[in-house]
């Protein structure tokens, strides 16, 4: 006998995805999803990040780490809270996962922001909505100019991308202007920010725009 | 990459479904798979063919189409088969507003018994 199911496997995500949106919203909490290849850079730039926004707000991190938990402890001196969650190879994380995380922890639900730092991976983490409010890719100098061609849906669903480790400019085969044309094609719409973690470049612009995204949307819910 | 996860939540959908119809075996099984998702056909068929010994889908012939992307372009308005790597209208070379097919992954039909 011959059953259609004519059923979207991603569904389950949608769904999770909007729940974990609703309460984002509720609480009045910006989240971001951080992807970015492996050595792109993720956790360095977020420590500058924690560092610069502390001050003002509480922002935490989710981070995702295969098996270990160093760059949680890296974190955990300038998060408001910081969680670990280990993945044990998986290659992308999925609303579900980050459901579970933040429907009953209080202190994460007292943030302003709540980072992700998704699986080191351009390809797998593009395709599942977190239910976050801002997606970010993120590619460094070091990785060679090919990445927005070789990973377009990275790009295309981003509201940010970040070109990383810029001080290795003058080490590097890459061509910044040719870069910042590709992107162009793939996301005309996307905020483009080149910055540094070693030289603190771009960080400042980078957490004013991160502070906007955070004021605009709690605008449009007291609006 | 996800191949292995996607075939999971197939082989979950699949057996949970058949399971509650009473079927002991399903013999085939059709998936039409986005261009857009970012998965390898001839990977996910290999990741069902052993996934699925010990499941009622053992021995099950799978047939996996791949669906070519198409949406509406932002700027003409017009639904176009968008252009690669960045997905851009053929015409306008603009982005494209969102996309009608080819960014899913669909379970069809299965055949159970
Ligand atoms: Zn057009």
């Amino acid at each position: 006998m011959r059953v259609y199911l004519s059923k979207d496997l991603r569904e389950a995500n949608r769904s999770g995805a909007n729940a974990n949106r609703e309460i984002l919203q509720e609480k009045r909490i910006l989240m971001v999803n951080l992807i970015g290849s492996p050595g792109a850079g993720k956790t360095s730039l977020l420590e500058h990040t924690l560092q610069n926004l502390s001050k003002s707000r509480r922002a935490s991190v989710i981070e995702a780490d295969l098996y270990t938990a160093k760059d949680a402890q890296r974190l955990e001196p300038w998060c408001w809270e910081v969680i670990q969650l280990n993945t044990e190879g998986a290659c992308h994380l999925e609303a579900g996962m980050i459901g579970r995380i933040i429907e009953d922890n209080e202190a994460l639900l007292a943030s302003d922001i709540i980072f992700i730092e998704n699986i080191g991976n351009l390809i797998c983490p593009a395709e599942f909505d977190l239910g976050e409010d801002l997606r970010v890719a993120m590619m460094s100098a070091t990785e060679g100019s090919d990445k927005p061609s070789k990973y377009p849906l990275a790009f295309k669903g981003s509201q940010a991308i970040l070109i990383s480790k810029i001080d290795l400019l003058p080490y590097c085969d890459f061509d910044v202007a040719g870069v910042l044309e590709e992107l162009r094609l793939a996301n005309e719409d996307a905020t483009v920010i080149q910055v540094s973690a070693k030289t603190g470049e771009g960080v400042g612009q980078w957490c004013q725009w991160l502070e906007q995204q955070l004021e605009d949307k709690r605008k449009r819910l007291s609006g | 990459m996800h191949e292995l996860s996607v075939a999971e939540s197939i082989i979950e959908t699949v057996t949970r479904d058949a399971t509650e119809r009473g079927f002991g075996k399903v013999n085939r099984l059709s998936i039409t798979i986005g261009e857009l998702s970012m998965v390898n056909v001839d990977t996910l068929a290999f990741a069902l063919e052993h996934l699925t010994k010990d499941t009622i889908l053992e021995g099950a012939s799978f047939n996996l189409e791949r669906e070519e992307a198409r949406g509406r372009c932002r700027t003409c308005g017009e639904d176009r088969k968008p252009t690669p790597p960045f997905f851009l209208c053929p015409v306008c070379g603009k982005g494209l507003a969102s996309f009608s097919r080819g960014d899913g992954i669909h379970l069809d039909y299965y055949e159970g018994e």
